[in-house]
């Protein structure tokens, strides 16, 4: 049987932050008083990211609007995120746990796999080197971790979910399942949402338990093979390796941005569409890919959201080509409300080794990329906004809009 | 505790080891007073939030007595920190 362990940093950005505060000098530990980390309201980015204990304990929720957080407790402290600061957290961590395991999966940016399979007989039973390993992690990076330990990946984070800070669980067999894991309620099951939520509380299916006794054929008519997925989740039956390194293959890149005001005019939202592009061709060439399909998605001020895609003749990842349809997406799709959020997107990749060139194309397509591939370097050099559309020269927005590559280790993920 | 970022004059060693030997500080006059390090009575490194930064427990006579004070030299940044 496999030893599989789930290292889940306990709310990861606002310790990270505290942690680092503390280290510069700070009296005040961010974890010990109502904070939590959020973005800037005045540019409207105004939500919770993470929170600390005692900021849960006025009710405060993760995605909550920040002046609402406010109003549940007047002396909130809210700092802005810093995500160099949290890949440089989740480096470090991953440092230490390679010292640990020759087998480690980096699951998000503040979530990790261990495969302790068959170290027991040279590093003793699981329990205490968890301890071990959670307690070295405090010693040296300063902030706690929640350890699971259970016989699949899934267990494994299940255990570590059950019940934070700084704490080791196990769940890892029947017995220890019946009693930890199905009194649970459904949602807390990963891969259950809002929607599957729904659907299971409607055939009377409120926790982890009952889901696990029910029928999967009734499932299965209730929730498509998705049914079968949770429920074999619920059973505790799983079986995916740990994979190491981060090699998911990237299926798409996609930048988007709150905007500080609503846009009312086409001249203004392809300022903001332009700068969106600029990113995501940045990365697209980047990850040396070309892209088949572009989409833009549009949220407007009553915070409807809707989108627009095209398949492309040609492959492309010239930042022009990507723009002119990007444009023309938003063009064909825009009902002319006020604009609160827009997003860029591209997906369908292949390798940009080689392109088929078309007699279609547009001229000078060569040119074109070598234009790109000009301006990246002095980019990379010398900074994102050292060169910049003539454009976007007035400063109401950046050069480049997006966060630049975060997403290579996303918060959260689904795929085990 | 307060904190500054000072002009360090430094020896390092040859595995690569930074020791402060004087530095300079503004004091609240706006005074730029020169500090000779007399004593480093304890150096470790600690790796807090992944950001690895070199500590020096350290002492300078000021009037003929012992004035205990830190020293945090940043290896990311290359920045020395005094802290008093």
């Amino acid at each position: 049987m496999r030893t599989i362990m789930h290292v889940d940093v306990n709310s990861a950005f606002l310790s990270w932050q505290a942690v680092y505060n503390l280290q510069k000098g700070d009296k005040v530990d961010l974890r010990q008083i109502p904070s939590v980390v959020g973005g800037s309201q005045a540019d409207r980015h105004g939500i919770v990211l993470a929170k600390s204990t005692p900021a849960k304990k006025y009710g405060i929720n993760t995605g909550e609007v920040l002046w609402q957080a406010r109003q549940k407790c007047p002396d909130l402290v809210v700092v802005p995120p810093d995500y160099e600061l949290y890949i440089k957290c989740s480096d470090a961590l991953a440092e230490i746990l390679k010292e640990h395991s020759p087998l480690i999966q980096r699951f998000s940016i503040d979530e990790a796999f261990l495969d302790y399979s068959g170290m027991s007989e040279n590093f003793g039973p699981p329990v205490p080197y968890a301890y071990a390993l959670k307690e070295k992690i405090k010693k040296t990076l300063g902030f706690t971790v929640n350890i699971g330990i259970g016989p699949n990946k899934l267990l494994a984070k299940i255990a570590g979910d059950l019940k934070k800070p700084d704490m080791v669980h196990t769940l890892l067999n029947q017995k220890e399942m019946a009693e930890k894991m199905w009194p649970l309620p459904v949602q807390d099951l990963f891969m259950v949402g809002r929607a599957s939520k729904k659907k299971l509380n409607d055939i009377a299916v409120y926790t982890i338990g009952d889901l696990a006794k029910c029928e999967p054929e009734i499932l299965k008519y209730k929730l498509k093979s998705h049914g079968i997925l949770i429920w074999q989740y619920a059973n505790g039956l799983e079986e995916s390796p740990v994979h190491e390194g981060y090699n998911l293959i990237m299926k798409g890149i996609g930048n988007s941005t709150t905007i500080r005001f609503d846009v009312i005019d086409r001249k203004t939202a392809y300022k903001v569409l332009l700068s969106l592009t600029e990113s995501v061709a940045y990365r697209l060439r980047r990850v040396q890919a070309v892209c088949g399909v572009v989409s833009v998605s549009i949220r407007t001020s009553e915070l409807n959201m809707y989108s627009h895609q095209r398949k492309l003749f040609n492959r492309t990842d010239v930042t022009n080509e990507i723009y002119k349809n990007v444009v023309e997406l938003f063009n064909e799709g825009w009902q002319g409300e006020p604009i609160r959020h827009l997003g860029v997107r591209v997906t369908d990749f292949s390798s940009s080794e080689f392109t088929q060139f078309s007699i279609f194309d547009t001229k000078d397509i060569v040119k074109k990329q070598a234009l790109d591939s000009a301006i990246d370097r002095i980019r990379n050099r010398y900074g994102n906004s050292i060169i910049k559309r003539a454009v976007l020269a007035d400063d109401q927005f950046h050069a480049m809009t997006g966060g630049m590559g975060a997403d290579e280790y996303p918060v959260m993920s689904t795929i085990l | 505790m307060g904190r500054q970022i000072v002009k360090v004059r430094a020896d390092f060693d040859v595995d690569g080891n930074p020791f402060p030997l004087k530095f300079k500080i503004v004091t609240e006059e706006k005074n730029l007073v020169t500090v000779r390090v007399d004593r480093i009575t304890k150096s470790d490194t600690n790796f807090y939030a992944g950001n690895k930064m070199l500590v020096y427990h350290c002492e300078s006579i000021e009037d003929g007595v012992f004035k205990p004070y830190e020293l945090r030299y940043e290896v990311d940044t290359c920045k020395w920190f005094f802290y008093y």
